[in-house]
C-alpha cells in the first residue's frame, strides 16, 4: 500500500517535469513577444527601430531559448517561478491570490454540487426510467449544454438586473479575505454549481444505475436487504469508482477552467488572471499559471487514484 | 435454527412450492410481449430437491427468480401463481416479499464473484444477512457467521472472513455464497448454476456440501443447471426446460435412463460425451511432425510486492517444466484450478517470463516477454482466453479486432483485410454481418469464435486455448470445438489445449499433460492416459468428471446422500 | 441619448472654468466607475500607482501633466501655464509651470519634479526619445531641448503616460502614486481596482466635487461592465463598444456620452514590384470603390462614425481636410475608369487582406469593405489572423533587396495631433506601405516645415496642403473611424468623454 502510494508519488514527479518542460516550449515557441504586445500600432509608429531592439534586450527577450529554458528549471527548483517582463514583479506574487480564490471557488462549487448531485443522481437511479428521472436526466443534460455564460448572464439578467437580489459583478479586491470574496459572488458560485451539479450528478446517475443492475445488487435484494443499505453501503461505494477519475479532473478544471465564468463575473482567479496574462505575452506568468493547473491535474488524479484504492480493494494487489 | 413464525410442521406429502400455469413475459423494445416461461406447473415436497434442466435462454434462470417472486426489471408474470408456505407470491406487493425473502426462500446466484460486493469482506456481507434478516445483534451475527463459515467448510473462517470476494477461490466464493442463502435457514432454496464457474474437483466438493446441507435440512430445494451431472448427483426429481416450457420432469433415474423426448436425449449427449465422444474426426490424430515447442526445466514464482528491488520470490507456481510440441499436434494440459496450467500457457505466450529453464520455439531460444520478441515470434504465437469479452476491446467493431492482426503481421489494406476477415467468419460459422457488430452485441459462443478467428487471422504455428469453453453452455462448447477443430486441421496448427474440461481434452487432444501444484504427474496418449490413469490424481479428476454418464444406473446415485 | 458637447469652455483660463452645468453641482459623494478599454501593461502590487501601469486611461484622476488636449484636439495649460520655441527651428522649449500647486504629501511642485519625470519618460515614453535635455532653469521654468525641431512638441507634453511625479530616481520614481491630481490612491488592487479620495489641496480651487472615486477595470469584459451598471453597481462605464449605443439608448436611466474621435484603420498598400498597388490609378480607384458611408452606417450605425480622408488624422481634428463628397455611382464609375486605364478593364483582384480582431468589430468592418469595393471592380480575399505575434507577421521586413515584405494588412489608428499623425505616412514607416516617389518627398519637405513653423495658421494650412497629396497618391488606406463612447447613470453629472480617452478629466464631476 504505501509502496503504491510512494509509486504513483514518484510518476506524479516525472508527469510534472514533463509538463513543466512542455510547457516551457509551448509557450517559447509563440511569435511575438512581451515588449509588441505591451505597445500600440500608435507607439510603435513612433518607436525607432533601435530603440525596440534596446528595450528587448533590456527585458531580456533576446537570450537563446536553451538558456532561458536551463534558467527556467533551476527556478522550479527553487520555487522560484521568475520576474513578470515588463514589470519586473515576481510571478509568484501575481499568481498566489488569484491560485487561492480559485481554489476557494472549486472547492465550494464541490462542497455544496457534491450532496446535491449525489441526492439527485440516487433519486434518479431509483425512479430510473421514470417521470423524475427522465426530468432530472432532461435538465442535467440542458444544464451541462448550456454554457457557462449564458448561465452566468441569465442569473445576472434575473437575479442582478430585473431582481436585484445580488451583485452583478464582483467588485471585491483580489487579496480581500474569502469570506468577503465569495459573500460578494453568489451568482458566480451558482453558475458554477449548476454546471457541477449538471456533470457531477450525470456521471454518479450513470454509474448507480450500471451498479443497481450488477449481480450482487440482485442477490441483495433477493435477501430481503432494505432498499436503503443496497444504495448506500453496496452501491454508491462501486458507483463512485468510475465517477472518481473524472470528478477529479473535473475539479482540476474548475480551478484552472472556470475562466469564463471569473470573466463573466469579473471573479479574480487565476483563469482570467491566464488570459491577461497570454494577451500580455507575459510567458512567466503564463507558465507558472499552467504549472499551477498541471499540479492541480496531477494532484486530484492521485488523489482520485489513491481514493479508487481505498474504495476498492481489488486494485490494491501490486 | 429456526424463529417463531417459520417454526411449524410440515408434512412430508404436502407440497412446500406450487407453481401452477406460470407465464413470464419480456416486454421487447418493439412493445411486444415474448414469453420467455410459458405456462409451467409443478411441485416440489419439503425435503425434495428438484432439478431444472436446459440450456440457456430456456428460462430457467427466469423461472428460478420467479420462485423468490422477482422479475427483472421489464419482464413480468402474466399469469399462473407460486404458492410458498400457503401464499401467492405472485400476488404479493414488494415489501411483503421483502419481509419473506432470505428468510422463507433464498437463492444461490449465478456468478458468485459478482453476487458479492467487491469492495466488502465477505464476513461483513454475512453478517448483514444476519443482522438483518436474522435480527442477530452485531456481536452474535460476528460469531455466528465465523460459525456458518466453519459449517461451510471453509479454512480459517476467521481470517477468511475479513478477505474480499476477489480474495478468495471459486470454490470458496461458493461457499460464502451458500452461506448468506442458508443463514435463515430457508424454506426453500434455490440455487441457479452453482457449479458453472467451478473446475471439476472443487464442483465435486461444492456439489457434496450441498448433499450435506439438504440432509440438514427439511427445506426444498431447486437446483438450475445446464450440466445434467449436477442433476444426475444430488437430484431426485429433474424437469427438463425448453423455449420456457416444460418438455419432461419426472425422477432423475427415470428420466435419465430412459428419456423420453428428444432434446433430453440431446442435452444427456452433451454429458455423456467422455464416455462416447466420436474420435474419428479429431485432426490432431495425424502424425506428429518435427518438435515446435520444446520446453524444459521451467520455473516460475511471484515476485513478492515490496519496495526493495531484490524482492523474495513467491512459492513456486511452476517447478521443473519440460513438454515438447510437435508441429500441427494438439496437447492437452488438465488440472484443477491453481496446478499451473494457465501460468504454463502465460510463459508460453510471453505474458509472464519464466524464471528457470528454457523455452525454445522453432529450434530457437524464445525470449521471456512478448516485447522482447520478434514480430514473427508474435505472430507465429497465438492465444484465445477464457473470456473473450475481456480480451475484445469493447468499443471496437469485432471486424476491426479480425483485421487487425491481418493488417499488422500481413499488410493487408483495409479491403483485403476486410475480405480475409470475412472468409474467416464463414470458417467458423459466423454471420459475415456480425463484422460490424461490438463484441456486447453477440452470444458467449459468437464471442469465443471472434476471438478464435483473431488469433487464425495472424496464421500462427501455435495457438495457446486456456479454457476457452469453460464459459460457455454445453451444446455451444461442442460447436465452438468443431470449429476449432476444423479451423486447426486446415492450418496444421499446433495447439496447447488448456483446460479442467476432460472432455474437450478427450475430444481434441491425442497427447495430454496432466498436471498438479505446478509439476506435470504423467505425459502421455489421452486414451492411454484416461482408460488406465497411472497417477492417483488424474484417476480422481477422472472419476469427478464422468458421474453423470454413470447416472443412468441407479445404484450409482445416492440422491439421499 | 447622446450628448456631443462642441465649443466646451476650456482650461485656458485660471483658474479653470467650470463647463456650463445647467444645475448647481453638488459637492460630496462617490461615484464607481468601470472602464473597458484594454490595459496593455501589466500592474503588479508594487507598480500598481505608476502612471505607466495604473489602470489604463484613468491617469488624470491621481496625476497632471503638463499640457491637456481638449475634446477639439486643442493644447491647454495644466501644469504649465505657458510653453513656447526658445529657438527658431522649434529644437528648443521652455516652459512656465502653474504656481502654488502642491502634491498629495504637500511638498509644493518644483521644475526638479518635472525633470526627474522627463528623465523617465525620456527613456520609456514612445513619443518623448526625442528629448535630449532637460533642464531647471533659475527662473523656475523648465527647458527641454530637442534632437530636431518640433512645433507640435507641446502635444508630447500631453501624452497618457507623461505625468508629473514629484522628484526620485529612474528605478523608483512613480511607484508612490503621488501626483498633484484631483484624487489621490487610497488602495489598489493591481489591474483590477483603484480607489481614490479627494485632494483637498488640489491646485483648481473649488475642485472635486467628489470625495471618492471607485474605479473598476472590466476590460474585455463589456457584458459584465454593462450588467453592472443596470443593476447599479456602476455609475459610468467608459469606452463601449459602438454596437450596443443604441440598445443603451433606450435606457431612460442611461445616458452615452460620445467623445468624438475615436480610432480607424490603416490599411497597408504594399508597393514592391510586382504588386498590384505600384499602380496609383488602381490605389485611387480602391479609395474610390470603398463605400465609406455604408462602412459608417452599417459598422457603427449613422451618426456614431465618421468618413475618413486616408491620411491618419480623425475627423474630429481641426486641421481634418475632408474628401470631397462624390454620389456612389460617380465614384464606381471612376474607380472602374481608373482600372480600365490600368489595364484592368474587367477589375483586379488584389490578393488577401490581412485582419486581426483588434476591437469586436473589425470582421464586419473589413466585410463591408470588401463587398463594396468588389462593386467598383476590386476584389480580394479576408483572412483574420491572430493577435499574437501580428505585428511580426503585419510589418516583416522592410528592406525589398532581402525578398520579405510586408502585407495588405490592416492596423488600429488612434487619434493624436497633426505632427504625430502626419508622419507615419513616412517612407521609413511600414504603414505608408514604404511609399517613394516626388510626392512623398514633397509631402515629407512639407512635413519638416512645418514642424519647424511656429505660427498654428501657417502650419495648418501646410497640414492641408500634406492631406490633398495624400488624397491624390493613396499610399494607404483610411476609409473609416468611429467615435468614443461612455456611458452613465443619470445621476452623474458634470462628466465628459474624450475623443483621447486617456485625457477624461473628473474634475468637475458630480453626484446629483
Amino acid at each position: 500500500m504505501i509502496s503504491l502510494v510512494l509509486r504513483r508519488g514518484a510518476l506524479s514527479l516525472v508527469t510534472l517535469f514533463l509538463l513543466a518542460s512542455f510547457i516551457f516550449f509551448a509557450t517559447e515557441v509563440l511569435p511575438g513577444d512581451a515588449l509588441d504586445v505591451s505597445l500600440s500600432a500608435d507607439e510603435i509608429a513612433m518607436m525607432p527601430p533601435e530603440v525596440l531592439a534596446r528595450r528587448r534586450a533590456e527585458l531580456g527577450l533576446d537570450r537563446p531559448i536553451l538558456e532561458r529554458y536551463t534558467s527556467f528549471l533551476g527556478g522550479l527548483l527553487r520555487f522560484d517561478l521568475g520576474r513578470t517582463i515588463i514589470t519586473r514583479a515576481p510571478v509568484a506574487d501575481i499568481v498566489a491570490m488569484p491560485l487561492r480564490n480559485s481554489v476557494a471557488l472549486a472547492g465550494l462549487t464541490l462542497l455544496l454540487a457534491l450532496p446535491v448531485a449525489l441526492a439527485i443522481a440516487m433519486a434518479a437511479a431509483q425512479a430510473k426510467g421514470r417521470l423524475l428521472d427522465n426530468a432530472v436526466s432532461g435538465a442535467a443534460i440542458i444544464g451541462y449544454s448550456i454554457p457557462e455564460f449564458v448561465t452566468g448572464l441569465l442569473l445576472i439578467a434575473v437575479f442582478a438586473v430585473w431582481w436585484p437580489l445580488f451583485p452583478a459583478t464582483i467588485t471585491a479586491s483580489t487579496d480581500d479575505p474569502l469570506s468577503v470574496l465569495l459573500a460578494a459572488a453568489p451568482l458566480a458560485v451558482a453558475t458554477t454549481i449548476i454546471g457541477s451539479i449538471a456533470y457531477l450528478g450525470r456521471i454518479l446517475r450513470v454509474g448507480l444505475i450500471e451498479v443497481m443492475a450488477a449481480d450482487f445488487v440482485e442477490r441483495l435484494h433477493l435477501s430481503g436487504i432494505p432498499r436503503w443499505r443496497i444504495l448506500w453501503l453496496h452501491a454508491l461505494p462501486a458507483a463512485m469508482i468510475p465517477g472518481l477519475s473524472a470528478a477529479a479532473l473535473y475539479a482540476a478544471s474548475l480551478v484552472s477552467g472556470v475562466v469564463v465564468v471569473e470573466l463573466v463575473f469579473a471573479y479574480p482567479g487565476i483563469g482570467a488572471e491566464l488570459v491577461r496574462a497570454v494577451t500580455r505575452r507575459e510567458v512567466h506568468v503564463v507558465q507558472a499559471i499552467a504549472l499551477a493547473a498541471a499540479v492541480c491535474v496531477v494532484l486530484f488524479n492521485l488523489a482520485a487514484d489513491l481514493g479508487i484504492v481505498a474504495l476498492d480493494p481489488r486494485t490494491r494487489r501490486s | 435454527m429456526r424463529w417463531g413464525w417459520m417454526r411449524r410442521e410440515v408434512a412430508v406429502a404436502d407440497p412446500v412450492l406450487q407453481v401452477c400455469d406460470l407465464s413470464i413475459a419480456w416486454c421487447g423494445p418493439d412493445g411486444r410481449a415474448n414469453r420467455v416461461v410459458d405456462g409451467v406447473s409443478f411441485d416440489l415436497a419439503a425435503g425434495g430437491t428438484l432439478g431444472i434442466a436446459g440450456e440457456s435462454g430456456s428460462g430457467k434462470s427466469t423461472l428460478a427468480r420467479a420462485l423468490l417472486g422477482h422479475c427483472r426489471a421489464g419482464s413480468a408474470i402474466t399469469s399462473g401463481s407460486i404458492r410458498l408456505d400457503g401464499d401467492d407470491l405472485a400476488a404479493l406487493s414488494e415489501p411483503e416479499l421483502a419481509r419473506r425473502r432470505g428468510r422463507l426462500m433464498a437463492m444461490v446466484p449465478q456468478n458468485p464473484l459478482a453476487s458479492l460486493t467487491f469492495h466488502m469482506p465477505v464476513g461483513r456481507q454475512l453478517e448483514e444477512v444476519l443482522r438483518w434478516r436474522a435480527g442477530l445483534s452485531a456481536s452474535a451475527a460476528r460469531l455466528r457467521a465465523v460459525e456458518l463459515f466453519g459449517q461451510m467448510g471453509l479454512p480459517e473462517p476467521e481470517r477468511l472472513a475479513r478477505r474480499y470476494p476477489h480474495q478468495l477461490s471459486g470454490g470458496q466464493r461458493q461457499r460464502v455464497v451458500l452461506a448468506c442463502a442458508i443463514a435463515c435457514d430457508p424454506l426453500l432454496l434455490v440455487l441457479d448454476e452453482p457449479t458453472t464457474a467451478l473446475d471439476k474437483t472443487t464442483e465435486a466438493q461444492v456439489l457434496d456440501l450441498i448433499r450435506r446441507l439438504r440432509a440438514a435440512r427439511q427445506g426444498a430445494m431447486v437446483i438450475v443447471t445446464h450440466d445434467l451431472n449436477v442433476v444426475a448427483d444430488i437430484c431426485d426429481r429433474v424437469l427438463v426446460m425448453q423455449h420456457g416450457r416444460i418438455v419432461e420432469q419426472g425422477a432423475v433415474g427415470t428420466v435419465f435412463a430412459a428419456p423420453r423426448e428428444a432434446y433430453t436425449r440431446v442435452l444427456l449427449g452433451a454429458a455423456l460425451r467422455v464416455e462416447e465422444a466420436s474420435r474419428a474426426s479429431c485432426a490432431s490424430r495425424t502424425a506428429p511432425g518435427p518438435a515446435l515447442l520444446e520446453i524444459a526445466g521451467l520455473g516460475f514464482r511471484y515476485a513478492r510486492p515490496s519496495l526493495l528491488r531484490r524482492a523474495p520470490l513467491g512459492p513456486p507456481i511452476l517447478d521443473n517444466i519440460g513438454l515438447t510440441l510437435a508441429r500441427g499436434e494438439v496437447l492437452g494440459v488438465i488440472g484443477e484450478s491453481g496446478s499451473g496450467k494457465t501460468t504454463l500457457g502465460g510463459i508460453v505466450t510471453g505474458l509472464l517470463a519464466g524464471q528457470a529453464g528454457e523455452v525454445r520455439f522453432d529450434g530457437a531460444g524464445l525470449p521471456g516477454l512478448a516485447a522482447r520478441r520478434t514480430r514473427e515470434q508474435r505472430r507465429r504465437i497465438q492465444m484465445v482466453f477464457q473470456d473473450p469479452l475481456s480480451s475484445l476491446n469493447p468499443r471496437r467493431r469485432v471486424g476491426d479486432a479480425v483485421m487487425r492482426p491481418l493488417r499488422l503481421f500481413h499488410g493487408l489494406d483495409q479491403r483485403e483485410a476486410a475480405r480475409r476477415a470475412a472468409a474467416l467468419f464463414e470458417d467458423l460459422g459466423l454471420e459475415s454481418a456480425l463484422l460490424s457488430r461490438f463484441p456486447r452485441q453477440l452470444s458467449g459462443g459468437q464471442q469465443q469464435r471472434v476471438a478464435i478467428a483473431r488469433a487464425f487471422a495472424a496464421e500462427p504455428d501455435l495457438l495457446i486455448c486456456d479454457e476457452i469453453t469453460s464459459a460457455l453452455d454445453a451444446s455451444v462448447q461442442a460447436q465452438v470445438l468443431d470449429h476449432l477443430a476444423a479451423m486447426q486441421r486446415r492450418q496444421g496448427t499446433a495447439m496447447l489445449l488448456i483446460t479442467h474440461d476432460l472432455s474437450v481434452v478427450w475430444r481434441m487432444a491425442r497427447r495430454v499433460a496432466v498436471m498438479q501444484g505446478g509439476r506435470i504427474l504423467e505425459t502421455g496418449q489421452t486414451e492411454a492416459i484416461f482408460r488406465n490413469p497411472a497417477n492417483p490424481y488424474t484417476a480422481a479428476l477422472l472419476g469427478a468428471a464422468t458421474r453423470a454418464a454413470r447416472a443412468g444406473q441407479p445404484e450409482l446415485v445416492d440422491t439421499k446422500g | 441619448m447622446i450628448i456631443t458637447r462642441r465649443g466646451l469652455a476650456g482650461l485656458a483660463l485660471t483658474p479653470l472654468a467650470a463647463a456650463a452645468q445647467t444645475a448647481t453641482p453638488r459637492r460630496g459623494g462617490t461615484i464607481i466607475v468601470a472602464q473597458c478599454s484594454a490595459n496593455r501593461f501589466v500592474a503588479s502590487a508594487q507598480t500598481a500607482r505608476h502612471p505607466y501601469f495604473t489602470v489604463d486611461l484613468t491617469t488624470r484622476i491621481p496625476y497632471n501633466a503638463l499640457v491637456w488636449v481638449d475634446r477639439e484636439m486643442r493644447l491647454q495649460p495644466e501644469l504649465a501655464t505657458a510653453w513656447a520655441p526658445a529657438s527658431a527651428d522649434q529644437s528648443v522649449w521652455d516652459i512656465t509651470l502653474r504656481p502654488g500647486v502642491r502634491f498629495h504629501d504637500g511638498t509644493p511642485l518644483r521644475a526638479e519634479d518635472v525633470v526627474a519625470s522627463y528623465e523617465l519618460h525620456r527613456q520609456r515614453n514612445f513619443a518623448s526619445g526625442q528629448i535630449q535635455k532637460i533642464e531647471a532653469m533659475a527662473d523656475g521654468r523648465v527647458r527641454f531641448t530637442l534632437d530636431a525641431g518640433n512645433s507640435e512638441f507641446p502635444y508630447v507634453l500631453a501624452e497618457y503616460q507623461n505625468m508629473i511625479m514629484p522628484a526620485a530616481p529612474v528605478e523608483t520614481i512613480g511607484n508612490t502614486g503621488i501626483g498633484t491630481g484631483p484624487f489621490r490612491f487610497a488602495s489598489t488592487d493591481p489591474n483590477r481596482i483603484a480607489v481614490y479620495e479627494r485632494n483637498p489641496a488640489y491646485w483648481r480651487e473649488g475642485f472635486p466635487y467628489l470625495d471618492r472615486i471607485e474605479l473598476h477595470n472590466r476590460e474585455g469584459q463589456q457584458e459584465t461592465a454593462l450588467a453592472g451598471l443596470r443593476s447599479g453597481q456602476f455609475d459610468v462605464v467608459m469606452t463601449i463598444d459602438p454596437r450596443s449605443v443604441r440598445g443603451l439608448q433606450r435606457d431612460a436611466d442611461l445616458v452615452v456620452d460620445s467623445g468624438g474621435g475615436g480610432h480607424h484603420y490603416v490599411i497597408q498598400l504594399p508597393k514592391h514590384p510586382g504588386s498590384p498597388f505600384e499602380d496609383k490609378r488602381v490605389r485611387q480607384a480602391l479609395a474610390l470603390g470603398v463605400d465609406r458611408e455604408a462602412i459608417v452606417r452599417l459598422v457603427y450605425g449613422e451618426g456614431n462614425g465618421w468618413v475618413g480622408n486616408d491620411s491618419h488624422l480623425v475627423a474630429a481634428d481641426p486641421n481634418f481636410l475632408a474628401l470631397p463628397r462624390i454620389p456612389r455611382a460617380e465614384a464606381v464609375a471612376r474607380a472602374r475608369a481608373l482600372l480600365a486605364a490600368a489595364g484592368h478593364p474587367n477589375g483586379i483582384n488584389l490578393g488577401t487582406l490581412y485582419w486581426s480582431p483588434q476591437s469586436p468589430e473589425v470582421g464586419r468592418y473589413f466585410q463591408v469593405l470588401q463587398e463594396t469595393a468588389r462593386e467598383a471592380g476590386l476584389t480580394m480575399a479576408l483572412e483574420q489572423r491572430p493577435a499574437d505575434g501580428y505585428v511580426q507577421f503585419r510589418t516583416g521586413d522592410n528592406d525589398f533587396s532581402k525578398g520579405s515584405f510586408h502585407r495588405f494588412a490592416m492596423t488600429a489608428v488612434g487619434p493624436r495631433n497633426p505632427g504625430i499623425s502626419l508622419f507615419r505616412m513616412r517612407d521609413a514607416f511600414v504603414e505608408s506601405g514604404h511609399w517613394r516617389g516626388p510626392q512623398h518627398d514633397a509631402y515629407m519637405a512639407l512635413y519638416a516645415q512645418a514642424m519647424r513653423e511656429g505660427d498654428a495658421q501657417a502650419r495648418s494650412a501646410m497640414f492641408s496642403q500634406m492631406q490633398r497629396i495624400l488624397h491624390e497618391e493613396v499610399p494607404a488606406l483610411l476609409p473609416a473611424g468611429t467615435m468614443t463612447f461612455s456611458v452613465r447613470r443619470r445621476h452623474v453629472h458634470g462628466f465628459e468623454f474624450h475623443p483621447q480617452i486617456w485625457s477624461v478629466r473628473f474634475d468637475e464631476v458630480w453626484r446629483g
